[in-house]
This record gives C-alpha cells, structure tokens and sequence, in this order.
C-alpha cells in the first residue's frame, strides 16, 4: 500500500500536463504549528499549492499518500553543494563575492540532502571576513539547473566572529579591528551592500552591539543574527529576534538547553544551519528534535528547520509551510519528521517527484 | 650557412613578387562543409586568385590522390607562451598584450607548420584570473629576433581576445594566510572558485565606472581597465577558459549580468550537457585537445551512454551521461596511474588545505576533468553549438600525435561528421578570431594558407606533403624521383 502510494505520487507527478491539478490526500500533513492535521487535501498545479483543505474545490486527479506530508526542510546556512571550502581570504572585506559563483551543482551532496528530505539550502560564503559577501538560494534538485537557483544574491553575510579575525596577514586581528573595518567597507561600498537584511555572524557581547549599532546607525532594522559559540554568554543581548544557530553538535550542555528555553520564552525564534555544526547529514532533524525536547515545544522546533529560515530569507511567502501560494515542496514521511522513526519516503520539488526511497521498480 | 638562412628568411618575410602558381587536386576542401572534385587553385602574390573545378592545366601542379584544405586554424593555443610570459604578481594583467612578449621564434611554431597549422591564436596563460590580451598570428612569415631561428610568427592582430579564467587555475597554488608564509603573493591572490569570479565581476564594474568617468573627460588612465573596456565596447572578443559545468553557467551569467557582446569560451570540458543555453546565448565554444595529456585527465572514453547518444542525441538524457558504466574498468584501473579517492582528497582538503591547493588537488586537476569525454565535440556539434577546435599545449612539445589535425580526426573518431570536423579547423575559427574574409577557406581572395595532405586529411596515414603560407610553400615533403 505503502508502496503503490508512492509510485502513484512519481507516476502522478510526471504524467500530468502542467495545467492538470493534483490532489494529494496524504493520511496527515504538518501544520504550520507543527501539529498533524489528518484528512486535509493539498492540491498543487504547475507546481505550486493551490488548495489546503478537507473538501477541496478543485477537480483533478486523485493522489492517495500513505504517510506525512511536510514541507520540505531548509538548510538556513550551509557550504554543502558548492565547489569545497567557500573560504575566500585573498581580503578581509570581500563585498561582491557571491556563493552563487562557488555552486556545484553537480555535487554529490544534493542527493544526500534529497535521502534527507531537505529540499532548499542557503549556501553562504564563509563568515571569516567581515563582509562576507552574498549567499544563495538553491533548490536541492530539478531538471532546469538555471531554476534551481531561487535567489542568486539572497543575504548579505557580515562577521563580527572573535575566532575568525585572527588574519597576521592584512588583519584585523581583533572585534574591535573587524567592526572598523566593517565600517570603513560600509562606507567605501554603500549601505547597499546590507539593504538587504544583512545577516551577522557573532559570537560575544561585543558583536551583538556592534551588529546592532551598525544597523541602527544606518536608519534600518532589517537585519538578522546569526548565533555561533556558547550563547549562553551573550544570549540576552538577541532575546525576542528572529536568529539563527548551527546545527547542535556534541559538547552540549545543560546551560545551552536552558539558553535555548530562555530565548524562547523570550519570543526568540529559530531557524538551524548546518554550518558549523556537528556535519551529520542528518543534524538538522535532529536538532529540531533535540530543540523540541528542551522547549517542550514541537511547533518551534519544527518551524526551526522550515517556516523559519524560509522567513529569515525574505521567502516566507513561497518557502517552508504547507499553505496555499507556496511551492509545492513537499516531503512524505512515514510518520511526523520529528518522530525519531520517521523515514523519508520520497520528495517532490516544484511539483516534480525527484527522489523515492523505493524506486517503483524494484517494488516486486 | 648563417647568412643563408637569414637571406631566405627576409625573402619569406617579403614575398612581393611570386610566380603564380597552379595546383591541381582529386579533391578540395573549401573550408566552409563544401567539397570539389577534381579541382584548379591558382595563387598569386600570396592570394588565391581562383578556384575552378577541372582537370590539370599544363604546368599546374598535380599529385594523384593528394587533398587540398585550407591552411589550418588553431582556435586556442599556448604557442610562443612560457615562463616569460606569465606575471603572477597580481592575479588581473588584462592589459598585457602577449603579442608584445611572447616568443614568436619559438620552435612550437615550426611544429604547427609542419602538421599544417597556418594560423594560430596565441592565448595569455590561466594562472591569472584575466591574463591579459591573445594575439592571431601566422605561424610562418615573421622576422625572426634570435639570427639563428629558421621561422617566427608573424603577428596579424595583437588585441584578439581578451583572456578571462573561470574554474580552479587561476586560484590554484594560492591559501590562507597563516604561519610565516603571509608574505607570499600567493596569500592576496583569490582562493576559490567564487572569489575568481569575485575578481572578475570587481575589475569589470570598475571598467563600467572608469568608461563614464572616461566620458566625463576625468583625468584618469588605467591600463587594465582599459583593456576591459574595449572588451566592453565589443572591441576584443572576452575568451573565457571555463572548464566544469558549473564554470560553464557561471561565464554564462557573467555575459547576461557584465553585458558582455562577444564571448568565446575555451575548453568547456563538460559543456556537453549545456548546448542548449550555449545556443540561447550565442556562445562560441573552442574545444581544448582531448589527449594533450595524462594530467588533464582528459583521457576517458566515452561510455555506452555517450555512444548511444550520438547515434541518437535525443534519445538519452544529458544528466545520464555523467554516470559511469557499472562495472566498467576506470582509466585509473586500466593504466594502473596512481590517483587519490574522494574521501582522501576530501580528507587532504580538511587536514592540510594549503599542501592540497598547492598540488592541485583542492582547485584545479582533480575537479576539472571529471566529466571530459573525446565525444565532446560530436556532442556541442549535435546540440548545434558553434564549435571550433583547438590545440592547446599541442604544438609546444613537438608531439605531432596530439596537434590540430589530431584533434579532428579524434572528434571523426567520436562521432562528428568529417565535414564539421575539416570546418572546425579551418573556416569555424577564422571567423571566431575576426578573419573569417581572409582566412580559413580556399576561395578567392584569400590568404594564399592552403595544405596538400598526401591523402583524405582526416586519414590516419595522411600527412601534409606540402604547406603553402602567404602563396610561399613552407613545407615541403613531395617525394622525391
């Protein structure tokens, strides 16, 4: 049943005209709160998502799914897919350098990430200098390789990070030395260059104040955090924004668990990156399951690895959730991803099945 | 002997009054995908003043069997292109001309003219993100600097294409700064892939600034952004060396986003699989050899797949082409060629990035040859790419086995029709150099560059019994009785 399910779903997806709506009746979808809702339809058409209710309007063909359908995760910061390490140093302020540049789409990863259920990734340049430059956005699979490429310049990356600013070579050598040069950039290049919501990377106290003073300086608050190091020891200064952190990785302790309740009950939101974080493929999900323990709250967690990051990118509107207008990103799992025994049962991207744990061939 | 050779070098460099001259041939390759039997090529001071169909005149020239192409168009190489020429100090030299330094005595050129080769660009090296401006030269015909050279170039335009590198060369051999090495050029020069565009996308927005401010009469005068602006303006064509796939789109959005009017891409190695946006964005593709080398890794045949894509190009999908044939023995397996696996590379990469750059591994040959195939120019030319051939490195180590007529017969050999793959060499990359009026076909009114091959040219056993430059015969292997 399982099975026929899921061939239906490729065969469905790859049979239809573009213009034909499909009705995909899954046993449950995941909600925007993280919650399953069972019984509801989603009917996508020319690979968006149309419809989201119980007795859809819609006519088309019938799609039965056994098991849960979710958006398709989203990696808010990775280097995964592009050309090795995307460490530029040949300057400490690298402005118009563009992750897109470094892209490989060809890459081995981009199938690890489909096993894994993750169907966009934001590919940023290395936060080791102090303007960064430009990350991208990516849609881990599909035929026209030109469409795959969501947002050639999505962020603007800044990096206010003490462990980076360590260059003997042509410095700085110090935060106080980065926020200079951040600022002399700033100046030289435009506030254009962060028009855009510029992300920061900080770790300390000072980055948190100097990221803020830049951005309030300017006359805009666009702007978001990410968190590396051990938050516990600035965490305050981010209480109630949207950031986002690295994947959890070993060395965890119970002043980061109560780091995380703390922002939380803040009103702080998450959105997880795989980005300096333990490297496991599948640390993204289980992060979010490890978050979900400590807030005792699966909707956050959830939102951590899908609606988040699709907002932190500006694409909350096409990106992250199951609700109509988005893209039909959709992942069917054998039970709610936060379920440690969830397996991947086959993703679809932009309306097209890319990936089946099962090939309908071998199903015999 | 001395005064010899120099007497008969003036007397090439000047040949103002020749006799005409009249080859008769069983058959012509105009250049162009036409083919005449039984033709009459008469010359005159070094112009070909007619070309008729009809048997031997009295007088004309005539050897049964023999073929007659145009003299031979290298699209892409690195003759006369040595240490001397490579400045490493910054990693932009856009304003260096090569025509100024390179080594137009060198014996590469010689090699070209024995295995028909008449014309040549001349490419600045890679190992600069924009190396700096190629030259079109006659391989024969031009004085001589060194009194003891029996040959030089001769160049026809010093500003022929301006030399921009995507992909791993132009940060290979570069890393991070750390430790006592941060004194080293190679610690301010790009270190990835993304920073090499970063460089290009940087100088040539500074180009676009230095125009208006040019326009506005500023007093101010940058030679390398000069260069970039002339490309601007569509007055040198912007060679791009792009070799993976990726490269390939990123020159691709380069052009739409810099506004660049006439791109060429050089190698393009795995290209095959994007002919159609190659097509879209009328984009010229000079194929680099397929054999030059073991350490290009360009040395893979093509897979079941490959051959049953050009039986029928249709029938199989591009993105099949990269998977190997299961169970098919790797070029490394049957040569027994040492190479590192991915989880060792990756391993070299983490642990010791500075060595793996240093050697190659990180940036440049593992990652740049991985999908080659032979099959690449039967592939561009199914997918209706304007293709040329070129011979790299070829020429420079004497290896006639690996030269420009290799190069066809090779592409013959995959899959391209003999006819595409004589214009490939010929008449394809004169136009692609700016010379297509006067080079690179065997009609009248051009260059007297014509190439008598002692059989079909894209023969094994063939070879080039005469070479006829500017109407002066510069080679000549007629058997003698």
């Amino acid at each position: 049943m399982l099975l026929s399910a899921t061939f239906l779903l490729g065969c469905a997806a790859a049979a239809m005209p573009a213009q034909q709506a499909i009705i995909l009746r899954p046993d449950a979808i995941v909600a925007a709160d993280g919650s399953l809702q069972k019984g509801m339809a989603v009917v996508i058409k020319d690979g968006k998502i149309v419809e989201v209710s119980a007795n859809p309007s819609a006519q088309g063909s019938q799609v039965r799914l056994k098991g849960v359908l979710a958006p398709g995760i989203i990696d808010a910061f990775t280097g995964r897919g592009a050309d090795f390490l995307l460490t530029e140093q040949s300057d400490a302020a690298t402005p118009d350098l563009r992750a897109a540049d470094g892209l490989d789409l060809d890459h081995p990863a981009w199938q690890a990430l489909l096993e894994r259920g993750v169907t966009t990734v934001h590919i940023t340049p290395d936060p080791t200098n102090v303007l960064c430059g430009w990350g991208t956005v990516v849609s881990v699979a599909g035929d026209n390789r030109k469409a795959r490429i969501l947002k050639a310049a999505s962020r603007p990356i800044a990096s206010l990070l003490q462990s980076s600013v360590n260059d003997d070579r042509i410095g700085p050598t110090s935060v106080a030395g980065a926020i200079e040069r951040l600022n002399q950039t700033i100046a030289a290049v435009g506030m254009d260059s962060l028009e855009n919501s510029a992300w920061f990377f900080v770790e300390n106290t000072e980055g948190v104040a100097a990221a803020k003073e830049i951005i309030s300086s300017n006359k805009s608050n666009k702007f978001q955090m990410v968190l590396m190091g051990d938050v516990a020891s600035y965490g305050g200064a981010v209480a109630g924004q949207l950031v986002g952190i690295p994947t959890f990785g070993g060395g965890m302790v119970a002043r980061h668990a109560e780091t995380w309740k703390r922002l939380h009950k803040s009103g702080t939101t998450f959105a997880f990156g795989s980005r300096g974080g333990s490297g496991e493929w599948s640390s993204l999900r289980t992060s979010a399951m490890s978050l979900s323990r400590f807030l005792g709250d699966p909707g956050a967690a959830w939102a951590a690895i899908s609606s988040n990051p699709a907002r932190m990118l500006g694409m909350g509107e096409v990106l992250g959730s199951i609700a109509v207008g988005q893209r039909a990103d959709l992942v069917l799992w054998s039970a709610h991803p936060l379920d440690a025994a969830a397996a991947v049962v086959s993703v679809m991207i932009g309306g097209n099945t890319v990936y089946r744990a099962t090939p309908p061939e071998d199903k015999s | 002997m001395m005064f010899v050779s120099a007497l008969t070098l003036f007397w090439l460099a000047a040949p103002l009054a020749q006799e005409p001259m009249s080859i008769a041939v069983d058959r012509l390759y105009v250049g162009n995908g036409e083919v005449i039997d039984n033709a009459v090529v008469m010359l005159a001071d070094g112009k070909i003043v007619s070309v008729v169909p009809g048997v031997a005149p009295s007088g004309a020239l005539h050897i049964a069997g023999a073929t007659l192409t145009p003299g031979l168009v290298d699209a892409f190489s690195f003759m006369g292109v040595g240490a001397g020429t490579l400045e490493q100090s910054r990693e932009v030299t856009a304003s260096m001309q090569l025509a100024n330094f390179a080594d137009l005595d060198s014996e590469a050129f010689q090699h070209a003219i024995d295995s028909g080769v008449t014309s040549a660009y001349l490419s600045p090296d890679s190992l600069n993100v924009m190396g700096g401006i190629g030259a079109f030269v006659k391989t024969s015909g031009g004085q001589p600097a060194d009194l003891f050279a029996d040959n030089a170039a001769r160049v026809l335009n010093a500003r022929a294409g301006l030399k921009v590198t995507l992909g791993g060369d132009p940060s290979r051999g570069n890393y991070t700064p750390s430790g006592q090495y941060t004194t080293s050029f190679n610690a301010r020069r790009p270190n990835t892939r993304m920073g090499t565009v970063w460089v290009v996308r940087r100088d040539f927005y500074r180009a676009k600034d230095y125009m208006k401010a040019r326009e506005q009469g500023l007093p101010v005068y940058d030679a390398d952004l000069e260069a970039l602006a002339a490309a601007l303006r569509g007055e040198i064509p912007i060679r791009v060396q792009a070799r993976r796939s990726h490269d390939v789109e990123t020159a691709l959005r380069l052009q739409e986003e810099l506004g660049w009017p006439n791109m060429i891409l050089e190698e393009a190695t795995e290209s095959h699989n994007l002919a159609a946006q190659l097509v879209a964005a009328n984009v010229a593709v000079v194929c680099g050899p397929a054999y030059d080398s073991l350490g290009r890794s360009t040395a893979r045949g093509p897979s079941q797949l490959e051959i049953k894509a050009l039986a029928s190009p249709a029938a199989v999908c591009c993105e099949d082409l990269h998977e190997h044939e299961e169970g098919a023995p790797s070029f490394f397996e049957e040569t027994g060629a040492y190479q590192l696996n991915d989880f060792s590379l990756d391993m070299l990469v983490l642990l010791a990035p500075r060595y793996a750059t240093a050697y190659g591994f990180a940036s440049g040959r593992r990652s740049e040859g991985r999908g080659s195939t032979p099959a690449l120019p039967a592939l561009l030319q199914a997918g209706g790419v304007n293709l040329s051939l070129g011979g790299a490195e070829a020429h420079d180590q004497s290896l006639t086995e690996s030269s420009l007529i290799y190069q066809a017969r090779s592409a013959v050999r995959w899959g391209m029709a003999p006819a595409d793959a004589i214009a490939s060499i010929t008449s394809r990359p004169a136009a692609l150099c700016g010379m297509g009026d006067q080079l690179g076909q065997l009609k009248s009114g051009f260059d007297a560059d014509l190439v008598l091959w002692s059989g079909e040219p894209l023969a094994a056993d063939s070879k080039p019994l005469l070479v006829i430059l500017d109407g002066v015969i510069v080679v000549d292997n007629r058997p003698q009785d």
